[in-house]
Formats: C-alpha cells, sequence, structure tokens
C-alpha cells in the first residue's frame, strides 16, 4: 500500500469512527436521569418556562429523530445555543478554542522535544549519572498528575521567582491583537505586534510545561528504551566495526528506528493531555475549551457539553490520523499490512 | 496405586510452592518494588484504621474551628490547617478510604467487562458481530477517557457512586483492546486448535483455555491503574464534579487549596503530593509485578 492510499483508508475510517462518537456523546447526554430543560433553568423556574425550552431542545420528540435532527443542525455548522451564554454556541467556541490550540500545540511541542532529546542523550550516555538523572526524571514526571505541575510552577516560578505570569491569556491593559486565526501570537505576528505576541507567548509557558511533563517523560523513557535495544542489532555493529563514530551513529542511524515507539505512545500522551487541559486551564485561569467546557459542566448546559466533548473527540482523532501517518513514514511496514496499526 | 497419587499431589503442592517461592524472589530482587509493596501495603492500612492513626478523627466531616484556620505545619498539624481550621494530614488519610474504593470497585467492575469484550471479539475475530463491538469500542477510545468521564460525571449528581460509574464507562475499552490484541495473537496457535478439536465448548475454550495466557499483563495493568483510576477521580473533584464536601477528597482539597496560594501554600501542596504518592506507589508496584512475570521466563 502506498503511504496515499494508507492516508485516505486511515481518514475514511477516522471519519466512521467520528460518527459514532456524535452517536456515543448524543445518546449519554440524552438517557441520563432527570430532565436537561429543568436542570438548566433551576429548580425555582416556572413550568412554562421548562416547557418552552423542551419544545426549544427539541425533548419532546423521540430520541432517533432527536439525534438526526441535531445532526443536520451540526452539518450546517449549528451546535445550538449555550443555556448560560444565551449565545450560539459555535461563536463561544470561535471565541475559545484558538486560546487551547495554543496551549496544546506547545505543550506537544515540548514534549516531542525535550522527550526525545533527553531519550536521545541518556541512551547514548546510557550508564552514566546523566542517565539516573534522567531516569528518575522521567519516573517523578510520569507519576505526578498535570494539575499538580500546574499548581508547583505557579508556586515556583510565579510567587516564589516570579518570572512567568499566574494567569490569564495576556497583561490586562495590553490590547488582544486584531482576529484573525484567534490565536494570539499568530495574530500578534501577523500584524506586527511582536510585544503582544510575545506576552501571549510569555502566558502560555507555564501551562504548555505542566501539560507536557508527563509525554515528555514518556517520551524519554520509550526513545532510551529502544535506542537502547537497537543499538545491539547487527547493523549498527556492522557499522561500528567500520569505525563510523558514535555520535553520527547514534544521529543519523539508530534515532529514526527508534523513534516509531515513543511517537506510537504519544498517541496516549496526547489524550491524557486533552484530559489534564481541563485542570490546568482551570489553575491559571485561562479562557481555553477546557475551561468554557468544566463551566458547562457544572451549569448543565447540555448542548454546550455535548459540543465540547465532540470538538475535543475531532482533535484527538486528527491528531491520531497524524501520528499513524507519521508511524506509516518512519516505519514501511505499517503501511505495507506487515505490522498492524493500532 | 494410592501411594502414587499421594505422591502426584505432594510433589504438585511443592512445585507450586516453589513457583511462588521463585516468583517472590524475583520481586523481591528489585529494592524499589519491595518499597512500592511496602506504600501500598501503609495506604491500604492508613484507609482502614483512618479514625485510629489519624490525630483529629473528628475533622474528617462537617467540622468547624474558627480558632485554628490556615496553621502552617507544625508538630500539632504537620500538614497545617485549612480554611475550616480542620487537620489537613486527616483529611488526607480519610480521604484514602474514598480514593481506594474508587479505585477497586471501579476495576472490579472494568476488568471483568473489557476481558470479555476483547476475549470474544478476538477469538471471533474478522466475523461481523466481532467486528461491530470492536468498532464500538474504538468510538469509545476516540475520546480522551478523562473527558468522556468528565461529561458523564457532569449529567450525573456528584457523588462517589456516580463518579464511579463515568470512570467505568471511559475505562473499559482499554481492557478490551488489551485482551483483543493479545486473544488475536494466539488465537490460531496449535494449543488453541487442538482444543476447538476435541469439539470444547467455545465460551469454555475462550474463558479457560486462552485467557489464563493473558492472566499476566492484566494484572499488571490492573496494579497500574489502580493509581489511575484514583487520579481520574482526583480529577473529577478537582473540577468539582465528584464527591461533594464536607467528605474529604483528594482532588477537591487541591483545589480548594490552590484559591490560596500562594501564602498558605500547604492547603493544596499536602493532598497533591499524596496523589502522588499514592500513584507512585501503584506505579512502583505495578513494575515490580511485571518484572515478576517477565523475567523468569
Amino acid at each position: 500500500m502506498s503511504l496515499t492510499k494508507y492516508i485516505i483508508k486511515r481518514i475514511v475510517y477516522s471519519i466512521g469512527v467520528l460518527f459514532g462518537v456524535s452517536i456515543l456523546i448524543f445518546v449519554i447526554s440524552n438517557i441520563v436521569p432527570g430532565d436537561p430543560a429543568r436542570m438548566a433553568l433551576g429548580p425555582r423556574a416556572p413550568e412554562w418556562a421548562v416547557e418552552d425550552l423542551r419544545k426549544e431542545m427539541n425533548l419532546d420528540k423521540p430520541l432517533v429523530e432527536r439525534y438526526f435532527l441535531w445532526l443536520s443542525d451540526l452539518m450546517r455548522g449549528d451546535l445550538g445555543e449555550s443555556l448560560r451564554s444565551r449565545r450560539p454556541i459555535t461563536k463561544d467556541i470561535a471565541e475559545y478554542l484558538p486560546a487551547s490550540i495554543e496551549i496544546i500545540a506547545l505543550s506537544a511541542f515540548f514534549m516531542a522535544v525535550i522527550g526525545i532529546n533527553l531519550g536521545r542523550l541518556s541512551a547514548r550516555f546510557s550508564g552514566t549519572w546523566f542517565d539516573g538523572v534522567v531516569r528518575i526524571l522521567s519516573y517523578t514526571g510520569i507519576v505526578t498528575p498535570a494539575f499538580v505541575w500546574a499548581i508547583l510552577f505557579v508556586l515556583l516560578f510565579s510567587y516564589l521567582i516570579p518570572i512567568f505570569p499566574t494567569t490569564g491569556r495576556i497583561t490586562p491593559g495590553l490590547a488582544a491583537p486584531p482576529r484573525i486565526t484567534g490565536m494570539y501570537i499568530i495574530d500578534g505576528l501577523l500584524t506586527g505586534n511582536f510585544r503582544v505576541a510575545l506576552n501571549a507567548f510569555w502566558h502560555i509557558v507555564l501551562p504548555s510545561l505542566a501539560l507536557s511533563m508527563g509525554g515528555a517523560a514518556q517520551a524519554a523513557r520509550m526513545t532510551r528504551a529502544s535506542m537502547v535495544d537497537n543499538a545491539e542489532k547487527d547493523y549498527i555493529l556492522a557499522v561500528r566495526a567500520y569505525g563510523v563514530p558514535n555520535k553520527l551513529i547514534y544521529r543519523r542511524l539508530l534515532l529514526k528506528p527508534s523513534l516509531v515507539a515513543p511517537i506510537s505512545i504519544m498517541a496516549l500522551d496526547i489524550a491524557a493531555l486533552l484530559g489534564n487541559a481541563f485542570l490546568v486551564e482551570l489553575v491559571f485561569l485561562y479562557p481555553g475549551i477546557s475551561r468554557y467546557g468544566v463551566e458547562a459542566m457544572l451549569n448543565k448546559d447540555l448542548f454546550a457539553i455535548i459540543s465540547v466533548v465532540l470538538i475535543i473527540g475531532i482533535g484527538y482523532t486528527i491528531a491520531n490520523v497524524v501520528i499513524d501517518v507519521i508511524i506509516a513514514h518512519l516505519d514501511p511496514r505499517v503501511r505495507l499490512g506487515g505490522a498492524k496499526s493500532a | 496405586m494410592r501411594d502414587s497419587t499421594v505422591a502426584i499431589d505432594i510433589s504438585a503442592r511443592s512445585a507450586y510452592a516453589e513457583r511462588l517461592k521463585r516468583a517472590w524472589y524475583r520481586f523481591s530482587r528489585s529494592k524499589l518494588s519491595l518499597l512500592g509493596l511496602l506504600m501500598v501495603a501503609s495506604i491500604i492500612f492508613i484507609a482502614i484504621f483512618a479514625p485510629v492513626v489519624t490525630p483529629y478523627p473528628e475533622h474528617a466531616g462537617a467540622f468547624v474551628d474558627f480558632g485554628n484556620t490556615m496553621h502552617p505545619p507544625s508538630l500539632e498539624h504537620p500538614f497545617g490547617t485549612d480554611a475550616m481550621g480542620r487537620d489537613i494530614l486527616t483529611r488526607c488519610f480519610f480521604a484514602f478510604r474514598g480514593a481506594l474504593i474508587m479505585g477497586i470497585v471501579v476495576l472490579a467492575i472494568v476488568v471483568p467487562i473489557g476481558t470479555a469484550v476483547g476475549l470474544f471479539g478476538g477469538y471471533f475475530e474478522g466475523k461481523w458481530f466481532s467486528t461491530i463491538v470492536m468498532r464500538v469500542t474504538d468510538v469509545f477510545l476516540a475520546i480522551p477517557p478523562l473527558v468522556l468521564a468528565l461529561a458523564i460525571a457532569a449529567l450525573l449528581k456528584p457523588t462517589l457512586t456516580n463518579s464511579m460509574i463515568a470512570v467505568c464507562i471511559s475505562w473499559w475499552p482499554w481492557y478490551a483492546r488489551l485482551v483483543y490484541g493479545m486473544t488475536v495473537s494466539v488465537r490460531n496457535e496449535p494449543f488453541v486448535k487442538a482444543v476447538e478439536l476435541t469439539g470444547m465448548n467455545r465460551f469454555k475454550i475462550m474463558f479457560s483455555e486462552i485467557l489464563p495466557n493473558h492472566l499476566g499483563p492484566i494484572l499488571t495493568k490492573m496494579t497500574l491503574d489502580m493509581g489511575w483510576v484514583i487520579l481520574t477521580g482526583a480529577s473529577l473533584s478537582f473540577v468539582g464534579l465528584g464527591e461533594q464536601p464536607p467528605t474529604p477528597a483528594l482532588g477537591t482539597m487541591v483545589s480548594d487549596g490552590a484559591k490560596y496560594l500562594p501564602t498558605y501554600w500547604w492547603i493544596s501542596v499536602f493532598p497533591a503530593l499524596m496523589i502522588v504518592i499514592i500513584i507512585l506507589s501503584f506505579n512502583l508496584l505495578g513494575d515490580g509485578i511485571r518484572e515478576m512475570l517477565t523475567s523468569g521466563e
């Protein structure tokens, strides 16, 4: 199978899965006990208001019909109205999602760069003190939850040594850049507001670091393990016998085949990252999609909850496809159907 | 005749004892595994005997002492006191109870369900019903588990039971996928083909011939997952969707304390540290079990 064909197959399958996800979320949100309209309006709202809202939310129709009504709205880009903000949910998402994309992209970057480099170096210097330090660090990274890192980082780098801001997206008083993508850093760079871009970047360093610690630790561990494994293989011994310098072997020959394992595990790390963002954005009072999701959850804002979960499901599915494509590129056996891609 | 059966019996038993002894040897070779076992045992001990081992058991409920609020860590209150004047060490130790119950109940529900689904899907791989079951599993796996658990918990009333339900719904697919993969890989092995030829009941083949091969990895994953399930429970209560006050929950304590950073840091740092210790303990133990099961073969 060629790489293009593999990618197409993967995308088609993912679209099928996403349809399944839409059914799953819709069914779960509709079979829970209690009346969503009543929950949204609270126990003191008059009966007629609840009745009106039930009609508006199509709660008087059967489940299957409601699903298709919701799906056809979804296809037209209408996610319904938030019961709390009384605005179209698409508008809310357009406002909050870019902020989260910035954090998630930066943490994915940290995860890959820090993790793979630490792993690579500790494989090359395996058995030395450096290897030992990385091993302890990565164990700590794995067992410490992201929100605990978040609290520790705020204490250490915002209060004790005030380098980074504690909360928010941008320093109050500084005007947000004109909206192009909604991402302050990108918009700032595009419109030449370098100060704003830098300020926004400075705000997301700590949350992104907190989110990436677990994944980076995992990646370091996997990279080290698979490089040490591969270093014993015949082809490396052969090259070594020819007198190729160690540095070159590690950088040119060992790294690429050893990346398959850490990158595959990154799919799970990204799942953890998307979940942990709900807690970390709360710690940093960061106006992202996860914090919007938490507000929706605490207020039983049904359609907003469904929409946030769906958006995250879509994002995660895309991330999975990207990871699978990278792996197929690194390891031809996957796309040739020799090994099963999970 | 009788003598020989007795002899077999004894040797079988001593062989079993011998295997246990070797397993323990492999496990105890690593100091870290022993440390993990000791830490897990202490956590369970503390949870069970919380009213006895904590200095102020009455602080575990809706206790208020405005004369003693926000005390920093001291000999009297090793972890300090919170905004209600309650001893944080006491509340942490009592919170171990909910955490352990969460982990045990969730795994007791999720492991059998996930294992059965995975066995079924793997054994009948290629048949249409297996395909449907595994596709449904894929759909569950397409949503990050914590996000799914948060959404479900949000739709239910915030209680410990409901957060366990929420975690269960998002956790079983991971076991289904693990067992599915292992089952597919042994499904065409000669030993399976051989029992199939004897005409053995298929369910019996799945559960008594195939399943025993998977018990090691399942046990390892369960031990590691104890920590992760407890963390998910703590994450739910951190957001405010878990067990409600005044019952102590580690996640709630961390998020409440976060409001008082940085001056009253101990209110959130110690409960957070307890979460880390719980995860660390089960990870060390799980790694030890993995080592024990894989190194001797």
